[in-house]
């Protein structure tokens, strides 16, 4: 009989010893959550990037240009340009050299424009640039 | 003895099983949208090399006119307006203009005033901004490109005096 209690009693006090251990283990962790979704643009139009007017700089020395349009290409039927409005926009005018960047405009898409072919809007002004120093355009709209 | 060890292991299921439970909880709540965001580039489309004819009149150590020829450069055609720049990188004496491009194959001239050596180095700028496009980009978000033609051609001579094609 004494046995038993003696083991009860030690039994009781070993649990009470681990239970109070784990109780003062202080665990605590940050929020972590993780999540995917679609990265989608406005549009799936194709646009057209044309050059506004080319004026001579004596600076340069050469032809340079301080605008670049961006028009809707896609037919009104299946065009759906008009969900870019208000978003942001920026259109980088690239050189040859490792695809350096020349010269980049930003604002935001005028709430003008329409779902029809042709509708198209002109960036902001930029510096002067060397039109024939630029081999590539980069837009970028949203985000 | 046995009994403990079970007690011990039941109470340590029971806290893993209590603290899954949250973090699956936790992450049933996160829910994740995304803005729009279409980011594409495309190339400026330039003519071949070779392809314009360069053509000069000259006297009394002065290039007085170039007349350029598209022969082989579909990016701009008659009507389209033409920009050049020629510079005498030797003597740095520079000159441009623009003209009208008419006929087929499209041509025209400019009247400049640059100092004319058949052994000087040239470089030459032949510029166009016609409705013409160049290959179609796409993103894998679904923006979609296309450039008009800009720079028709860049190209310079190495003391071989001005170019006769660029």
């Amino acid at each position: 009989m004494k046995r038993i209690i003696g083991a009860a009693v030690a039994g009781v006090l070993a649990f009470s010893g681990i239970y109070a251990l784990a109780a003062s283990l202080g665990v605590t962790s940050n929020t972590l959550g993780a999540g995917t979704s679609v990265v989608s643009s406005c549009t799936a139009n194709t646009l057209t990037v044309s050059y506004g007017a080319l004026t001579y700089t004596p600076s340069v020395p050469g032809y340079t240009l301080t605008t670049v349009t961006i028009t809707n290409n896609t037919p009104t039927l299946t065009s759906n340009w008009t969900a870019c409005k208000g978003l942001a926009y920026k259109v980088t005018l690239e050189g040859a050299t490792g695809n350096n960047q020349l010269v980049e405009a930003t604002g935001i898409v005028p709430a003008n424009i329409t779902n029809t072919l042709g509708s198209s809007f002109t960036t902001a002004a930029f510096a002067a640039e060397s039109a024939s120093l630029v081999t590539g355009v980069a837009v970028v709209i949203g985000g | 003895m046995p009994r403990t060890r079970t007690l011990l292991r039941f109470l340590a299921a029971a806290a893993v099983l209590t603290a899954g439970t949250a973090v699956v909880g936790r992450a049933a709540g996160l829910t994740t949208s995304s803005h729009t965001l279409g980011a594409v580039s495309a190339v400026v489309p330039v003519c071949a090399a070779g392809s314009v004819t360069v053509g000069n009149t000259n006297g009394a150590g002065q290039i007085s006119q170039i007349t350029l020829t598209l022969t082989s450069c579909a990016g701009a055609v008659d009507t389209d307006t033409l920009y050049a720049v020629l510079d005498d990188t030797t003597t740095t004496s520079i000159g441009d203009g623009t003209c009208p491009l008419a006929n087929t194959p499209p041509s025209c001239s400019i009247t400049m005033s640059v100092t004319y050596s058949a052994t000087d180095s040239y470089s030459l700028e032949v510029l166009a901004k016609p409705a013409v496009t160049g290959t179609t980009s796409s993103s894998a978000n679904g923006l979609k490109l296309v450039s008009e033609y800009l720079t028709l051609r860049t190209c310079t001579t190495a003391a071989t005096g001005p170019p006769t094609t660029c």
